[in-house]
């Protein structure tokens, strides 16, 4: 039997994290706009492209890459952003992104997963300073690396529904570009190989909410006093986010599993300090 | 009582970054949603009427000086036909269509909604370009 960490009984926030695919379905419904209603004004919190024929809110990624293209400042998509983060920081990532549900619907095939090396996790980054802000900032919205021409989710959600829509209704197919499918197509299979393969290399929106773990009220808090190296956190982790066993890790998607050890606990900002000494 | 004051100050020091960020965060949204506008320009077809607007006479006719007024006219003479009858349009042609380009503010809001469908574009010019008028696309071009 596995040593565990000292004094361990389940927490709330671990009997929770057993509902999080019900929540993340939840959601689901929600982002699918089931009133028919088309918020598209409004920013979502979430990776969920807005030509989705079921879209209810705008994509904050699409919203960023399109105003970078038109030299705006997109006031709107940073206050969202801003807001969500510094509240919740990644638990949107883990809880509530549709994207990251369907990474996670197809991480549960039983088949063999690697983990990808941790400093996989900079390529975010590199696809939000690029493809999102610098390449349509520069180049517009014309250029094939803007991100919304390569984005998978625009590929699942919109380009295969309109593609598969025109060709029901007799027009003219017309085929989504190749970049775009060649890089779902790559994204799709990764996803049965490694768990949420976009999330922790390529998301420039769990980037940004990284980035917000270190600073938002709520977050995974270590106590070294209560560890003893029973490396359950690390084995409960699928994401690597606690492998370095800190709360606050930027790849940390916050799905609460490593919470089940006592090492690890949800806490927030009025309760206690990020770590311990 | 002094240890508890002390616990608060602690708690809000330690909750002073985020709570600065999220006031910047509620301000940039505030701004976003109710102050933030772009000047954005796109192509209308209007209808000019070359018709002379009801009420236009000859300048001059009423009690004017002899000498304005059309061939013949003296003061005090009903007011003739303006303009003349061989200088009206027939009604075919007395409207014409042409393209003018018209600028105005838009809001942030609007904006968002536009660039889901690629209604805004960026010219070289950095002009900010509405790319079509009247039913927006449904699907955006990428």
């Amino acid at each position: 039997m596995a040593p565990m960490a000292k004094g361990n009984s389940i927490p709330l926030s671990a009997r929770l994290a057993r509902w999080r695919a019900w929540v993340q379905g939840a959601f689901l419904l929600v982002w699918l706009d089931p009133l028919g209603v088309r918020l598209h004004m409004v920013c979502s919190p979430v990776f969920h492209c807005y030509s989705c024929p079921l879209a209810l809110f705008a994509c904050p990624i699409g919203v960023l890459a399109n105003f970078s293209a038109l030299h705006l400042v997109p006031y709107v998509a940073l206050g969202t952003l801003v807001v969500i983060g510094v509240l919740v920081g990644s638990f949107i990532c883990g809880w509530v992104c549709p994207f990251g549900f369907l990474q996670d619907l197809i991480g549960r095939i039983p088949t063999r997963k690697f983990e990808l090396p941790g400093w996989m996790g900079y390529g975010r980054y590199v696809v939000l300073a690029s493809l999102v802000l610098a390449i349509p900032y520069f180049f517009g919205e014309e250029h094939p690396l803007f991100f919304c021409r390569v984005c998978p989710a625009g590929a699942l959600e919109a380009a295969l529904p309109h593609t598969a829509s025109t060709a029901m209704g007799g027009a003219g197919i017309v085929w989504p570009s190749a970049v775009k499918m060649a890089v779902f197509g790559l994204v799709l299979a990764a996803m049965f190989f490694t768990w949420r393969p976009w999330c922790t290399v390529l998301c420039p929106l769990g980037a940004i909410y990284g980035l917000c773990n270190r600073v938002s009220f709520l977050f995974l808090k270590f106590h070294p006093a209560r560890c003893n190296d029973c490396d359950l956190c690390r084995r409960l982790c699928r994401y690597h986010g606690s492998s370095e066993r800190r709360g606050d890790d930027m790849r940390c998607i916050r799905c609460m599993e490593c919470t089940r050890c006592s090492a690890v606990t949800l806490s927030h900002v009025f309760e206690s300090e990020r770590r311990e000494v | 009582m002094m240890n508890n004051a002390w616990r608060w100050l602690v708690r809000i020091l330690r909750a002073a970054v985020p709570l600065v960020l999220l006031a910047g965060g509620i301000a940039s949204l505030a701004y976003g949603v109710a102050r933030h506008t772009a000047v954005v320009s796109v192509e209308q077809e209007i209808e000019i009427d070359l018709a002379a607007p009801p009420g236009m006479e000859f300048p001059g006719v009423e009690g004017g000086a002899p000498g304005f007024g059309p061939p013949g006219f003296e003061p005090g003479m009903a007011a003739p036909d303006f303009p003349p009858p061989f200088l009206q349009l027939p009604p075919e042609l007395s409207k014409v269509k042409e393209k003018v380009i018209v600028s105005e503010p838009s809001s942030e809001l609007t904006l968002i909604r536009e660039v889901t469908f690629g209604g805004v574009v960026r010219l070289d010019t950095g002009v900010l370009w509405r790319t079509y008028t009247g039913d927006p696309p449904s699907l955006c071009p990428t």
